[in-house]
């Protein structure tokens, strides 16, 4: 389980997200990170989140998407350029596909609880699919403006501009 | 002069500088009155100051794209192409762009990619 405490978190020179609540990410769960654009939301997931997860990093595997996906992307073609040359990534789905199969064998040689998020991807249903069907237990966390449904519950994480540069965040549910 | 070519502004990779707004400014050529137009259009959209100094990787993610689909409006090209732009916006946001868009007066597509 990761656990962020309350209280005023200070991400950048200029900006603060106010913790209202203890918020509590656990596996079979998901979060919808909900707010408007520059609300702190990836702000959250880099000072809260990953701080966090990194505590805990021998409990859990952690796959992050992150927004603008694009130099991510290149990042993940060099890696499989070097350790898979014969598999030559060409789009976004590949190199999610890619992060996603490394993920499985390591779960296989290895079983742990994954924590996977995503930071505004268009893949996100398909991205769900595949840990749906994996069988893994997960906690998926994520950021979207666009439509996304999914059957069960979602706890929702609301981020709320005070001022452009001050947020408030709190839980709700679905 | 007759425009065949469309300007791209593909919200995936929204900003090709990564300092200052005023290297932006540059690369789709704004003049000093475009220029304070989007100043002042990006402050009623985000609630954001920005001079020509500020530094646009303090920008979350949206707030870049919506910049640059601000640089592209207000810029000289008269046809523009977006790619992806609307999924980045939150609903406010995404209306007030799409209004914009509207009222510009350009030949402007949007297009979506996967």
């Amino acid at each position: 389980m990761i656990k962020i405490a309350p209280g005023v978190v200070s991400c950048w020179q200029n900006f603060s997200l106010l913790i209202e609540q203890e918020l509590f990410f656990l596996p079979d769960n998901i979060y919808y990170l909900q707010g408007e654009n520059g609300s702190g939301k990836s702000s959250f997931i880099k000072h809260c989140l990953f701080p966090a997860l990194e505590r805990k990093k021998l409990l859990f595997y952690q796959i992050y998407l992150q927004q603008l996906f694009q130099l991510q992307g290149y990042a993940i073609k060099s890696h499989s350029a070097f350790y898979k040359p014969d598999l030559k990534l060409k789009s976004e789905w590949d190199c999610i596909q890619y992060l996603l199969n490394n993920l499985s064998e390591s779960y296989a040689v290895e079983p742990r609880p994954v924590y996977c998020i995503v930071d505004e991807n268009r893949y996100l249903a398909e991205i769900y699919r595949y840990l749906r069907a994996s069988g893994f237990p997960f906690c998926l966390i994520f950021c979207e403006h666009s439509s996304f449904s999914v059957p069960e519950e979602v706890n929702l994480i609301n981020f709320q501009l005070l001022a452009p540069n001050r947020s408030s965040v709190y839980e709700t549910s679905i | 002069m007759i425009h065949t070519d469309y300007l791209v502004a593909d919200a995936d990779i929204p900003l090709i500088s990564c300092d200052r707004l005023k290297d932006e400014l540059l690369i789709y050529n704004l003049d000093e009155s475009a220029t304070a137009k989007l100043i002042d259009r990006f402050e009623m959209l985000t609630g954001k100051t920005i001079d020509k100094c500020f530094r646009i990787t303090e920008l979350s993610g949206g707030q870049k794209v919506i910049l640059m689909a601000l640089l592209a409006i207000y810029s000289p090209a008269p046809k523009i192409r977006f790619v992806n732009l609307l999924n980045a916006l939150d609903p406010k946001r995404r209306e007030a762009i799409q209004i914009l868009i509207k009222n510009s007066g350009k030949d402007i597509i949007l297009e979506d990619r996967l």
